[in-house]
């Protein structure tokens, strides 16, 4: 076990005209160098958050980091200046968002935009970084590399720019890459080359990834470890295998058995399971669990206590009061 | 529940007629070009040849799947049959009709028949417009009902898709992603259509409130006797919900059969590579994924012959050269590859990995 990231009670809070609203609400959580962490959740539960505190790139104000620790190779992130916190990241730390036509500049080369990261973190010339942001590209696999330097964003397709924000990520050898929902935006086919290239890098370099999706099936094939997060909690964490084979949150089964599946054997006129309800609002959560109103197994004591994080044989955690 | 003015056609079987297969609606060689002017001096003109051929049948009762990636024209196909676009080229026979060319009060007629669902409920409704005032519209335009009773049937159709009363009155912003979708059920409920065509309808919400959604427009089938055409980019939901299914690729029908046909013995290495791209929520599943290089040709310039010969693992040198034709090669089930007639050989995937 050698930890390359460890988050120890997070919260991180955004100020609102109608309140405090806790988005990221006391995750812990452990990354030992060279697995993928997947984070799973649907929209609101407070993963992309997670991510960009990690990254410190939350606006401020609204968002604050109010309380816990981020450790990093076993330095405290949150307690950098900003100075230093700005050379880790692209060179340490580097991210993947869903949408890479935002996140690139539409208006420069895609060749500058990649040897830009390179030149800042590396001190190299123009024409070296330039040298090895071809490199780069032709790593993760872009047709043509050469030319495509000289194009712009808009020249290239949603897989093609994603490779190149993969290319961007990696192009400083970073120890740790954060991943947001990196193959939403796209094809299955283009996710099925994204996943695999990802995966093929990690080895390679050794890099760690957490990847955030809402699909289970991507944590499935691309992780060694899983989070599902609801409502600002982490609720079950536990190794891919343990999740798939063992789920135990009541909210991690409801999401397995509400995914439709291709199967032939299923009938279709049988409904898929459902959660009932939607996910609670964070400005006015119930006293107790905050899955307490969608949850089929619900005790009084749920009603009145949050759970705290039970600790299981198999490193398997769950944040139910059914397993007390 | 009074069901007095939703007519109650289903016997609770969807797919239920066919046995004798009775068609509603029929596609015929449908083609959609758009003309694209590009260039800001040059006027040069190109085409797009977004649906390029298209024949297709729809049984009553059935929900027939169309999956493929973005750009492949399936949006479009969509909206050709429900005549939102003009075709090209074509026929498309509803019901026995011919409504290929049908304007004024004979396609006003047409839209009361068949109706959309869109993926987006963010904008898919007008804002201004309370959510009994949306459901309601078509009511008026369609002159079925005014005043009080009009107000009765809103409720009504509110209640059938899981909303209140009371939520009449509120605006759409007011609305979760979920409700909203429901809100444009509602709305395409409301004038007792035959067929539903539903473009993306829950790619826009989370899995717990998509599996929500499914289940209702399942209960709406088996309740009123609806007919889908049901167009997701998501092989699991359209695996799920779906008694047939077309594959489409480059404004072509690749593929088309009875859901297990395609599910467990596809017949064209397209079909087949989609299946194997999809991630599976089984981390000890151990299955073969078939590469699919390159992403999908720009539709300005599609490639001579069979459209997806530069990203096949098994092309020949025929390929190139000439477009396969959709064939039967069982029964019910149909492929346009020159090699449909024989089964994919299983080696040549393994040596290409």
């Amino acid at each position: 076990m050698d930890p390359i990231l460890e988050i120890e009670n997070l919260k991180t809070l955004f100020h609102t005209r109608r309140g405090t609203v806790g988005a990221v609400d006391g995750v812990n959580l452990v990354l030992n160098r060279g697995d993928t962490l997947g984070i799973v959740g649907e929209s609101g539960c407070g993963k992309t958050v997670l991510a960009l505190s990690i990254m410190r790139l939350i606006p401020h104000p609204p968002g604050d980091i109010a309380d816990g620790a981020i450790r990093f190779k076993g330095r405290d992130l949150l307690g950098l200046p900003e100075k230093e916190m700005r050379s880790l990241r692209g060179r340490e730390l580097s991210m993947i968002f869903q949408e890479p036509m935002n996140s690139l500049n539409p208006v420069i080369k895609i060749g500058e935009q990649v040897a830009e990261a390179i030149r800042l973190h590396r001190g190299l010339s123009k024409k070296a970084a330039l040298a090895q942001a071809l490199e780069m590209l032709q790593l993760v696999g872009m047709p043509s590399a050469e030319e495509r330097l000289k194009s712009y964003p808009h020249q290239l397709s949603g897989g093609m720019r994603q490779r190149v924000m993969i290319a961007m990520a990696l192009s400083c050898g970073p120890s740790l890459m954060l991943a947001d929902e990196p193959t939403t935006a796209l094809d299955v086919t283009i996710q099925a080359q994204i996943l695999d290239l990802i995966n093929r890098l990690k080895t390679e370099s050794g890099t760690s990834v957490i990847m955030i999706t809402h699909d289970l099936g991507v944590i499935a094939e691309a992780a060694q470890y899983a989070a599902v997060m609801y409502a600002g909690k982490v609720v079950e964490y536990c190794s891919v295998e343990e999740l798939f084979s063992n789920p135990l949150h009541p909210y991690t089964v409801g999401l397995m058995e509400s995914t439709p599946r291709m199967s032939v054997l299923e009938d279709r006129r049988g409904d898929l399971k459902v959660i009932p309800g939607t996910v609670p609002n964070l400005l006015d959560l119930p006293p107790g669990c905050r899955f307490q109103d969608r949850c089929s197994f619900t005790m009084p004591r749920c009603r009145k206590e949050d759970p705290p994080m039970i600790g299981l044989p198999g490193g398997h955690d769950v944040r139910c009061w059914k397993y007390r | 529940m009074n069901w007095s003015y939703l007519k109650k056609t289903g016997t609770g079987q969807p797919g239920e007629n066919q046995g004798n297969a009775p068609v509603l609606l029929e596609a015929v060689d449908l083609k959609k070009y758009f003309h694209v002017v590009s260039g800001l001096f040059t006027r040069s003109r190109a085409t797009v040849k977004a649906v390029d051929g298209v024949s297709l049948s729809v049984i009553r009762g059935e929900t027939l799947g169309l999956v493929g990636e973005s750009g492949c024209g399936k949006s479009t196909l969509g909206r050709v049959i429900a005549r939102l676009d003009t075709p090209t080229d074509g026929r498309i026979i509803f019901d026995g009709m011919n409504v290929t060319d049908i304007e004024g009060n004979e396609l006003r007629n047409f839209r009361k028949r068949v109706q959309l669902i869109f993926q987006d409920p963010y904008s898919s409704l007008n804002p201004r417009m309370s959510a009994g005032a949306i459901v309601g519209e078509a009511l008026g335009i369609h002159n079925l009902a005014t005043g009080k009773e009009r107000k009765r049937r809103v409720t009504e159709l509110l209640t059938t898709v899981g909303l209140t009363e009371e939520q009449a009155d509120r605006y759409p912003h007011e609305f979760s992603g979920g409700q909203r979708q429901r809100i444009g059920i509602a709305r395409a409920l409301s004038v007792n259509p035959d067929l539903i065509i539903a473009d993306e309808p829950v790619s826009a919400l989370d899995v717990s409130i998509q599996a929500q959604i499914l289940n209702l427009l399942k209960r709406l089938q088996r309740e009123f006797g609806l007919t889908y055409i049901f167009i997701s980019h998501d092989l699991g939901v359209v695996g799920h919900v779906s008694d047939r299914i077309a594959v489409m690729y480059l404004g072509k029908i690749v593929e088309l059969g009875e859901k297990s046909q395609i599910l467990q013995s596809p017949r064209h290495p397209y079909t087949r590579a989609l299946l194997s791209a999809v991630p599976v929520p089984d981390p000890g599943s151990k299955k073969t994924r078939i590469p699919l290089p390159g992403d999908i040709p720009s539709p300005f310039a599609p490639p001579p012959g069979c459209a997806f010969h530069p990203r096949c693992p098994y092309r020949m040198d025929i390929c190139s050269t000439r477009t396969p034709e959709l064939t039967q090669c069982e029964d019910g089930h149909f492929a346009a590859c020159h090699l449909s007639g024989s089964d994919l050989p299983e080696v040549q995937v393994e040596r290409l990995r």
